[in-house]
């Protein structure tokens, strides 16, 4: 069989099925690819056949075969410090906790909101810096391999550090902005600070890894891997699920406030005008949720409304919820409502 | 008794071993299993199975030859053990025990 010049496999794929291959596997697993990308031209035309190639390449990528990524992953693990680990995964639970607090047990925070969203835009925002990541994390892995050539300013993460900080100091911007909107002046003027605390730390740090010598293993990758991605997640996967949590958690409380006003309704044979009529009668449940502030309660003809607002996650919307026994609800400028789990309840998304 | 209990894929595999007699390497066995019973296989998952025939010890490899349209690389044949022709046998006894247990209807 004769085999031309231009007829060879697609190179990009080969690279890197010999990057990620495992070295006792490579030779025999090489010359299968080749062999079988040869045959399937004869048979099915060249263009095809890089086709198949490629797909052959992606469908070896599996545990049995990999074996650099995994090396090179077993390097980084020693290398790592206890206490690195430890901050990394403690930055990373502060987060995804941050992010689920407004929708917790607990007293009113108006904080909560601000935490939470600041933690979200970092899921978002913080996307950008994956990419960074991933390159630095590769720099890294490399200098880990054990080349000996000396450390320039790409190889020492000095330059992946400066880009990752401008792009970090901009988002901060944003989230300080933000929380100036969402919760005011003073939340805003500590982010601030807080921001050119870390610019002014990070510095120093910065200026070090310039003249680094020692060839140990930088966390930092990680952290711009890894706490941007689980924030997404977490915002993709986790904060429906607790959003509603919350919801049914106040609701819970909230019945115990229909009881109070249906007692009232009985002793006095009038619905009471205001929550605050209860307060010497009854005991008047909070919603006891940390992003939802209090109870509103309000006559509507025969009957009454009990309402609360539950704060929606960045991008979303505010969401009321309501009850009236009559299923007369009536809340204006919604564009989407949906009944509760419980019933007389419903919930309703504003723009 | 055989030690290890064979998934499907696994005995068409050591099954095809058998077959090539000595001629078993990545690519003669993907052929043979797509010609034999048309159905496409990658190198991928025979590789895989391969590797666990292997660790179960009922095949053994070894570097053949090198040719021009393996880019000069050297291919790994294999070949079924003893213990591998038992496992073989005993789960066609096992099938063929299950096939003449199937009562027989009017």
């Amino acid at each position: 069989m004769k085999i031309e010049r231009n007829k060879k496999p697609p190179r990009i794929p080969l690279a890197f099925f010999r990057w990620y291959c495992h070295p006792d596997l490579r030779e025999e697993l090489e010359g299968d690819l080749f062999e079988r990308y040869y045959k399937q031209i004869d048979k099915f035309g060249l263009s095809k056949a890089r086709m198949l190639f490629i797909r052959e390449v992606i469908l070896l990528f599996r545990p049995a075969i990999i074996g650099n990524v995994f090396q090179l992953t077993r390097k980084i693990v020693p290398d790592m410090k206890k206490l690195q680990w430890l901050k990394l995964i403690a930055l990373n639970l502060l987060i995804i906790v941050c992010m689920i607090l407004p929708f917790l047990p607990g007293p009113y925070d108006k904080l909560s909101y601000g935490l939470s969203g600041a933690a979200q835009l970092t899921g978002f925002a913080g996307l950008l810096l994956v990419p960074i990541g991933v390159l630095w994390l590769i720099q890294e892995i490399k200098k880990l391999a054990g080349n000996n050539r000396p450390l320039n300013n790409w190889s020492n993460g000095y330059y992946f550090a400066i880009t990752a900080i401008c792009i970090c100091t901009f988002i901060s911007l944003v989230l300080v902005l933000m929380l100036l909107v969402v919760v005011g002046l003073s939340a805003a003027a500590i982010g601030l600070a807080i921001i050119i605390f870390t610019i002014y730390k990070l510095s120093f740090i910065i200026s070090n890894l310039k003249q680094r010598e020692s060839k140990s293993f930088n966390a930092a990758p990680l952290y711009l891997l890894s706490t941007p991605i689980i924030a997404f997640a977490v915002y993709t996967f986790l904060l429906g699920p607790v959003s509603n949590y919350g919801r049914s958690y106040a609701i819970k409380q909230g019945e115990k406030l229909v009881d109070a006003i249906e007692s009232y309704y009985t002793r006095q044979g009038i619905y009471p005008e205001s929550i605050e009529s209860l307060y010497y009668h009854y005991p008047v449940p909070k919603p006891s949720v940390i992003g939802i502030d209090e109870f509103r309660y309000e006559r509507n003809g025969n009957a009454y409304n009990i309402s609360f607002i539950q704060w929606q996650h960045v991008g979303a919307t505010e969401e009321i919820v309501m009850y009236n026994k009559n299923d007369e609800h009536n809340v204006k400028g919604h564009f989407a409502s949906y009944n509760a789990d419980q019933p007389h309840w419903r919930y309703y998304w504003l723009d | 008794m055989s030690l290890y209990h064979l998934g499907e894929f696994e005995e068409i595999v050591l099954l095809t071993i058998a077959i090539l007699n000595g001629e078993a390497y990545g690519v003669s066995i993907v052929e043979e299993i797509e010609n034999r019973l048309d159905r496409n296989v990658s190198l991928g998952a025979i590789q895989t199975v391969l590797k666990r025939l292997e660790d179960k010890k009922l095949v053994r490899s070894a570097f053949g030859e090198a040719t021009k349209i393996r880019g000069g690389k050297r291919k790994r044949y294999y070949t079924i053990t003893a213990e591998g022709q038992r496992t073989v046998k005993n789960t066609k006894d096992q099938r063929l025990s299950l096939w003449n247990a199937i009562p027989k209807t009017a």
